[in-house]
């Protein structure tokens, strides 16, 4: 298991409240920061890499300056009229954030303990009880901080709340085991089913996703499997009848099979990150798109398909 | 996944068949004729009256109120459309109010009809001339919407600007007002509350119930003789000693203007039955009959009790459009309980097979396009679900019609449907309110719970507490039994920090002293201190309200009397009393504030700025607050970055629900003199915009003039932590008895309400706020991209309806500032 924070703390990039995207009713979501995928269409970028990131928001800013003073490392630049931030020198110490009047410089991922969060996510309680709602833990990828994951799971089991784990499969079976045993719900993405393909995607072996959900499937938890529908890489009928056919054959109790069409509202998240985005001006799927490959799963012989996402404004 | 705003999620599930039921062609036919006018000036109702009046000089006011209602009803000229099944209007005109020319003569609209009649220009024109000329001249509707203002025959513009205006210029509740206020040596300082208080005329006091079920109950007829019998019996009571002669005579008086009253509307019905008469003899076939049926609903209601569910929507919306005749387009009388009083009339049809599903909900339907011709919102707000007096769910199959056919006709430009929802509501009513909202706002939701809790407070017992309506925009009162006066007075709190920063000096008289003693900042050495000092500018305000009020309610008392209103509310024809002389059981009257957020934005960025962090001295910041930030955008950033309130955040709730305290506790402690409280009402229908306007930069970080926070709403785009956190912080707020009303304004993508799981989500945000004891939420379902677009091809949105605090306005008719204020609100998906 991979060693929890120091002092028990996760990296946690963001906690969002009056989340509906991430299993039943109303919910909280506790983004980990840190994940073994390297999807080049990942829509949260800020949540790949296991460390705290600065980042710098252009619209905010108002050339107060400070910020270059407070840098110890002399990380931060004006750059014509942006603020260029040196990745090589700039560990993210934060020293630049409070220096700043207008909140334009973030850093990215904070060290919390189980108690803050846990004391933040039940703020919503009620609203989980009216919708049939819960927290979601998903990121990165929360079993990258599999004991703080753990903790935090054990703490909420203990006041009640349902939980789901949002995970991309792409560790050991022995590596999410635990987290799968103290969930309630488990979102598992299923990207592409053509071996070469996901490897060259993501970075890492379909074997061993689909081993996961194999044994997921041996637990019995209930389970919604996720395919986001990418142009040019998982966007293709072939590849949503294949994880179609393979929900059908091994995993048909199901509860949901969700598509989830591309999205570029990332595009800003990259540029912050200063990461290039080859996806940045992709344009988004027609609606037409979306129910097409969704009346696909269905003929494969999938109960409950559905898709979700913003498409293309027609006309 | 993380969601940004706009994005959708459909869900599982299909698209739910809810979607709204067709309008039939001749509900449609009329609703695009209504849609399609512009608002008029419409003169008949002062020409009569000041005819009247100019002959009936020395006598008691009621009766001269009376007679000009009188003879108004009998004169003005009336018309069935080919369409028509439901008869009667408030105006002959297309789109028109009766002008309550008794408040004032310095209305917008007359102003704007005397400058630019003949001239050959427009209100477009006008507007664009001089931006002291801005919309805002035009209450919260923009130019287009009064661009038929100037069309007016030339006998009309005569008798407007040399009979009408000068005979009321100095006889007005207006001028009698401010002539009183300068007797008793208050300043009007009304239109910029310079002094943080304002006692409006504009529009009359108002905001009631219409006592319409005993208009169902008795008739107009039974009304007269309840009227002439209650006079015999304090008759009895003079002859016998019991009584002195001047009450007596004062309640003689009343009685009489009552009965003229009532029995005018008996007279108005027979015109219209007449005329129903007079065209079935040309008609032929089904319009025929249709014709005759009229006639023959029309000869028996409002007289009598009506028998049918025809008759008491016949009757209901007669008695609204006399009630507005008499009182005036912009007097903001409501009918109430519509699902309550017609249900026995719809069980009794349906049951014996006179009238089937379908026709109920094209009567609702025709009613609605009718109440939609109301320019002021009030009228055409209605209250549906709830609990009964006894407590059990009052949801019926009405409850269903109404919110099916303001469904269909999407809200109609300008309707409201107040939606109670208690804990034994059905899960199935509140869902169909939820999917209304797929297609057209207009809706706002109640919580039974914390409203008739609130109305205890009071004084209303439970029974009536639990038989609550909405009045005007978001205003709990009793139904058919009290005087309301729910929005009249203000304090508004924007200003009253503002003074006390600046040590009495305000922006709009650029910074000049205004008003009493000022507190030297340098005397508030703590956080504490400054509370202090605000909670004791508070009181002052409040009080000097509460004594501006009252002297404008004995202007009224002694001068307005309104006896056909009165006449239906229970306890005035008991007592003999005016409702303007505290004749209803209940009696309650308002003090009100908008600017809730921008002042615990205020309070919290001064404790975290001056006082706990120390990065400026308060002296200093009031000097930057007075240079609107020039120079010093770090600062202005600084306090946007400080805590605010919408965010759960412990603290500066707490600050709030302190704010929210005083403003309750100095309200309360002043007795109304009808009796009963004074209570406080915390919304804003555009109001923020026009205040915010005379309110210089805030400590907030809200540079000068811009909007203040609306309701009890947030302020725009200060909520971080999505829209759950927003209600968290807001039902804290409602803990304190805020009863005469709360607005907080909400926006969700409609999109994300497609299918049932979205809906169910919907539901539940509502479900949980109300469980948190949040007291009422309404939803603008529209995204950013739809309302910047409409603003830059207005042809594509003819049907855009949204809510401007409590009023629901068609999107096109507003101004563009109040536009851009509806975009600014932060929009939440909710599934």
């Amino acid at each position: 298991m991979p060693p929890t924070g120091e002092e028990g703390t996760g990296l946690i990039f963001n906690i969002q409240r009056h989340s509906t995207e991430d299993g039943p009713g109303l919910r909280t979501t506790v983004f980990f920061k840190g994940c073994p995928m390297r999807c080049p269409w990942c829509h949260n970028p800020e949540g790949m890499r296991p460390v705290p990131e600065l980042v710098w928001y252009d619209v905010r800013c108002i050339g107060f300056k400070g910020c270059l003073q407070a840098c110890p490392r002399q990380a931060l630049e004006i750059k014509g009229d942006r603020l260029a931030i040196h990745r090589d020198r700039c560990n993210a110490c934060g020293m630049c954030v409070p220096a700043c009047p207008a909140k334009a410089l973030e850093v990215l991922g904070r060290k919390m303990t189980v108690s803050e969060v846990v004391e933040t996510v039940l703020r919503d309680r009620v609203f989980y009880e009216k919708s049939g709602g819960g927290v979601t833990l998903s990121g990165g990828e929360p079993s990258m901080q599999a004991g703080f994951a753990s903790a935090l799971m054990q703490a909420l089991r203990k006041e009640g709340i349902p939980l789901a784990l949002d995970t991309c499969g792409g560790m050991s079976w022995s590596a999410l085991r635990p987290l799968i045993d103290l969930t309630d719900l488990v979102l598992l993405d299923l990207k592409h089913m053509d071996e070469e393909k996901h490897l060259r995607f993501t970075g890492l072996p379909l074997r061993q996703v689909l081993n996961n959900a194999r044994q997921i499937g041996r637990t019995k938890k209930p389970l919604w499997i996720r395919t986001p529908i990418i142009p040019g890489y998982t966007a293709e009928e072939d590849n949503v009848r294949a994880v179609a056919r393979f929900i059908r054959s091994e995993l048909p109790w199901v509860e949901r099979y969700e598509l989830l069409a591309f999205t570029n509202v990332s595009v800003k998240k990259y540029q912050r990150l200063d990461r290039d985005w080859d996806l940045g001006n992709e344009a988004l799927l027609r609606k037409e798109e979306m129910e097409k490959l969704t009346d696909l799963a269905r003929a494969e012989g999938v109960q409950h398909v559905c898709w979700s996402g913003i498409t293309r404004l027609e006309g | 996944m993380q969601t940004a705003a706009g994005i959708h999620r459909t869900g599982e599930g299909p698209v739910l068949p809810y979607a709204p039921v067709e309008v039939p062609e001749r509900i449609a036919k009329m609703r695009d004729r209504l849609l399609a006018a512009s608002y008029q000036l419409d003169l008949d109702r002062a020409i009569h009256y000041t005819r009247i009046y100019r002959q009936t000089e020395g006598q008691p006011p009621c009766l001269r109120a009376a007679k000009g209602l009188e003879e108004t009803l009998r004169r003005m000229p009336i018309r069935i459309e080919e369409e028509e099944r439901i008869v009667g209007s408030k105006s002959s005109k297309d789109f028109a109010d009766p002008l309550y020319i008794e408040a004032t003569v310095n209305y917008a609209h007359i102003r704007l009809a005397l400058s630019l009649y003949g001239t050959g220009k427009t209100v477009a024109d006008w507007t664009a001339e001089d931006p002291d000329h801005r919309e805002v001249a035009l209450g919260t509707r923009g130019a287009n919407f009064s661009r038929d203002i100037t069309r007016l025959s030339e006998e009309e513009y005569r008798l407007l600007k040399e009979e009408i205006v000068p005979y009321w210029k100095d006889k007005t509740v207006q001028a009698r007002k401010l002539a009183l206020w300068k007797e008793k040596g208050i300043t009007s300082l009304d239109p910029r509350a310079l002094e943080g208080w304002f006692s409006g005329e504009l529009p009359p006091q108002g905001h009631v119930t219409i006592g319409i079920r005993k208009v169902l109950d008795l008739g107009f007829k039974g009304i007269a003789r309840q009227a002439l019998e209650r006079l015999q019996a304090f008759q009895a009571a003079f002859e016998k000693g019991e009584m002195d002669e001047k009450a007596f005579l004062r309640k003689k008086d009343f009685l009489e203007a009552a009965r003229i009253s009532a029995e005018a509307v008996c007279t108005f019905a027979g015109r219209y039955a007449e005329l129903a008469e007079e065209k079935a003899r040309k008609a032929r076939g089904i319009r025929k009959r249709e014709l005759l049926e009229i006639a023959e609903r029309l000869r028996r209601v409002p007289a009598e009790p009506p028998r049918t569910f025809w008759e008491a929507l016949q009757a209901i919306w007669l008695t609204q459009a006399a009630v507005l005749i008499s009182y005036g387009g912009n007097s903001i009388t409501c009918p109430g309980r519509i699902d309550q009083f017609l249900y026995p009339y719809y069980r009794r049809d349906v049951e014996a097979g006179r009238l089937t599903r379908p026709e109920a909900l094209e009567a609702v339907m025709e009613y609605l396009v009718k109440l939609a011709s109301t320019v002021y919102f009030g009228p055409n707000n209605l209250t549906i679900g709830g609990v009964t007096a006894q407590g059990e769910d009052a949801v019926n199959e009405v409850s269903y019609l109404f919110l099916e056919a303001h469904h269909a006709l999407k809200g109609c430009g300008r309707l409201g449907l107040a939606v109670r929802i208690a804990p034994r509501t059905p899960r199935a009513f509140l869902l169909r309110a939820c999917r209304v909202h797929r297609d057209c706002a207009g809706l706002a939701f109640y919580n039974d719970e914390v409203v008739i809790r609130g109305l205890l407070e009071d004084g209303y017992t439970l029974e009536d507490a639990r038989d609550y309506s909405i009045v005007g925009c978001a205003e709990p009162t009793g139904t058919g039994n009290n005087n309301g006066y729910t929005a009249t007075n203000g304090v508004l709190l924007a200003a009253v920090l503002e003074s006390l920063l600046h040590e009495g000096r305000r922006y709009p008289v650029n910074w000049k002293p205004v008003g009493p003693s000022a507190v030297p900042l340098s005397s508030l050495c703590s956080f504490d201190d400054l509370k202090r000092a605000f909670a004791e500018k508070t009181a002052e305000a409040m009080g000097k309200c509460v004594q501006a009020g009252y002297l404008k309610d004995q202007v009224i008392a002694e001068h307005f009397p309104l006896p056909l209103l009165s006449s239906t509310i229970e306890g005035c024809l008991e007592s003999g009393e005016d409702l303007t002389r505290g004749g209803a059981r209940y009696n309650h009257v308002a003090i009100g504030n908008c600017s809730l957020a921008t002042v615990v934005d205020s309070l919290a960025a001064i404790k975290w700025a001056v006082y706990d962090h120390k990065l400026i001295s308060l002296e200093e910041l009031a000097e930057c607050l007075r240079h609107n930030f020039q120079g010093r955008e770090d600062l202005r950033q600084r306090l946007r970055q400080a805590p605010k309130y919408g965010n759960d955040d412990p603290e500066v709730d707490a600050l709030a629900v302190w704010v929210a305290d005083l403003y309750n506790r100095e309200c309360r402690k002043h007795p109304f003199w009808m009796g009963g409280v004074h209570r406080p009402y915390m919304l804003s229908n555009g109001s923020h915009i026009s205040w915010g306007a005379t309110i210089g930069a805030t400590p907030d970080g809200r540079p000068a003039g811009k909007p203040l926070s609306n309701g009890v709403s947030p302020t725009n785009g200060a909520e971080r932590n999505g829209l759950t956190a927003v209600l968290q912080s807001v039902a804290k707020v409602c803990a304190v008895p805020i009863s005469d009303g709360t607005i907080l304004n909400a926006t969700i993508n409609p999109l994300t309400i497609q299918r049932a799981e979205g809906v169910d989500k919907f539901a539940a945000l509502i479900e949980g706020y109300f469980a948190l004891g949040g007291r009422q939420v309404q939803f603008n379902p529209v995204s950013r991209e739809m309302l910047l677009d409409a603003q830059k091809h207005p042809e594509n949105y003819p049907e855009l309806v949204v809510k401007v605090s409590g009023i629901s306005f068609r999107y096109i008719d507003l101004p563009r500032h109040i536009q851009d204020d509806i975009i600014a609100r932060t929009e939440f998906g909710v599934a």
